[in-house]
């Protein structure tokens, strides 16, 4: 482990890597659910237009491994294995997890052993985003407290910001359901 | 520097092993309860929730399995298996004699491989947790999914082998710990096993008839 802390010019090509990756699994997700004849999972929305190579995905990459680069040289290494080795733990993660989706759909649109229409909410897609944030940042915590590796408490931090982030987001959705409604009731306004 | 302080005490990593299979059973009959109020409007597993065709026949008919002996008897041979591994640890780490490490590491191995591989079956159960109380609710969802079991045990079998292989890197880059190992070997063979279990069903959404469910009982 310790290669990606010392050696940072072989770290930072891999959490760009990583990081464009994340990117393509979430555009090859939205490109098998737009063209799946077998399954309809529908968001209220049109799922936006991503390219992979866009100027501002490039730059937000490119901008977090200045940071990073900043924070390697002029922080202590413990802050840096911390934040740059939790985001990296994240990232893989995510990328893993991700991949399970697109398993998912793949056999959808084969035709193979799932069907139907499903029609989500944003505010479903979010709210269930953020359980499944919480759940990785209270594991990454625990694996934290049993190990005292700091790359673990980053990861758990990451998890733990992306996961308010979304609940908040979710909150604001238009499509939020009166929650203090009675359960019949409980409809979103437009899904 | 990467440390398990917690294998100094053997007695809580078996409580620990306990306390997880206990929160399975009840998490697996709570989830297939919500099925039953409700949830299956949105979501429908043909061939019953549970995956295992060794706890089927109690899950299809929401048995509460914390009560049942069948239970009993299996948190009972986990405590003695666990158990005789910690005796076997501690012997070994007085012993001089060869090939003894492989005792004294054995019991970090099949923990970790029963207490990462219930962190997966948590992660599912927690998911399940919170899209079922949705469902019944109705808030936010509308419609329909129809998974076959062919379909359930490959998911399954997918988002177990992803936990493997996340624990298998954590192994090579967190100084090699046996724990870490194990997760992994048990979490790829657990895999294994259900994808052995898909190729028993047909990938087609059929209704599953009790017949087909005794033959996989009979079979495992």
């Amino acid at each position: 482990m310790d290669i990606i802390f010392t050696k940072i010019w072989w770290a930072l090509p891999v959490f760009a890597v990583l990081a464009m990756m994340e990117y393509a699994i979430g555009i090859e997700h939205s490109r098998l659910l737009a063209n799946n004849p077998r399954l309809s999972v529908t968001l209220p929305e049109e799922a936006p237009q991503w390219r992979l190579f866009s100027k501002k995905r490039l730059l937000t990459v490119l901008l977090a491994c200045v940071i990073y680069l900043l924070v390697y040289f002029l922080l202590p290494a413990e802050f840096f294995r911390f934040v740059f080795g939790g985001h990296l733990l994240l990232m893989i993660t995510e990328c893993l997890r991700s991949i399970r989706f697109l398993f998912f759909f793949s056999l959808a649109r084969a035709g193979k052993g799932i069907e139907g229409n499903l029609k989500l909410s944003w505010w479903y897609v979010y709210r269930e985003m953020s359980m499944e944030h919480f759940i990785f940042a209270i594991l990454y915590l625990l694996a934290f407290s049993v190990s005292r590796e700091l790359i673990f408490g980053g990861a758990a931090a990451y998890y733990y910001y992306r996961a308010v982030h979304l609940w908040l987001t979710s909150n604001r959705q238009e499509d939020k359901p009166d929650l203090s409604a009675p359960t019949e009731e409980k409809q979103p306004a437009d899904v | 520097m990467f440390e398990f302080s917690f294998y100094a005490y053997p007695w809580a990593v078996i409580t620990l092993c306990c306390l997880l299979y206990v929160s399975d059973a009840w998490l697996t009959i709570h989830c297939a309860k919500l099925l039953d109020q409700g949830a299956d409007k949105h979501y429908k597993v043909h061939g019953g929730y549970e995956l295992t065709p060794y706890w089927q026949k109690e899950v299809d008919e929401r048995q509460n399995l914390l009560f049942s002996p069948k239970f009993q008897v299996a948190l009972g041979t986990l405590i003695i298996y666990l158990g005789a591994l910690a005796y076997l640890k501690s012997f070994a780490e007085n012993s001089s004699a060869p090939y003894v490490w492989i005792a004294a590491e054995a019991f970090e191995f099949f923990s970790g491989a029963w207490i990462l591989l219930q962190v997966q079956i948590h992660v599912r159960h927690l998911s399940n947790w919170f899209i079922f109380n949705t469902s019944i609710q109705g808030i936010g969802i509308r419609g329909r999914l129809e998974q076959s079991r062919w379909y359930a045990l490959r998911l399954s079998a997918f988002e177990t082998i992803v936990f493997g292989l996340c624990y298998l890197l954590f192994w090579t880059l967190l100084d090699f710990r046996i724990f870490l190992l194990g997760g992994a070997l048990g979490c790829l063979s657990s895999a294994l096993g259900q994808y052995q279990m898909s190729r028993k069903h047909s990938p087609d959404i059929v209704e599953e008839t009790q017949e087909t469910t005794n033959q996989e009982t009979l079979a495992s």
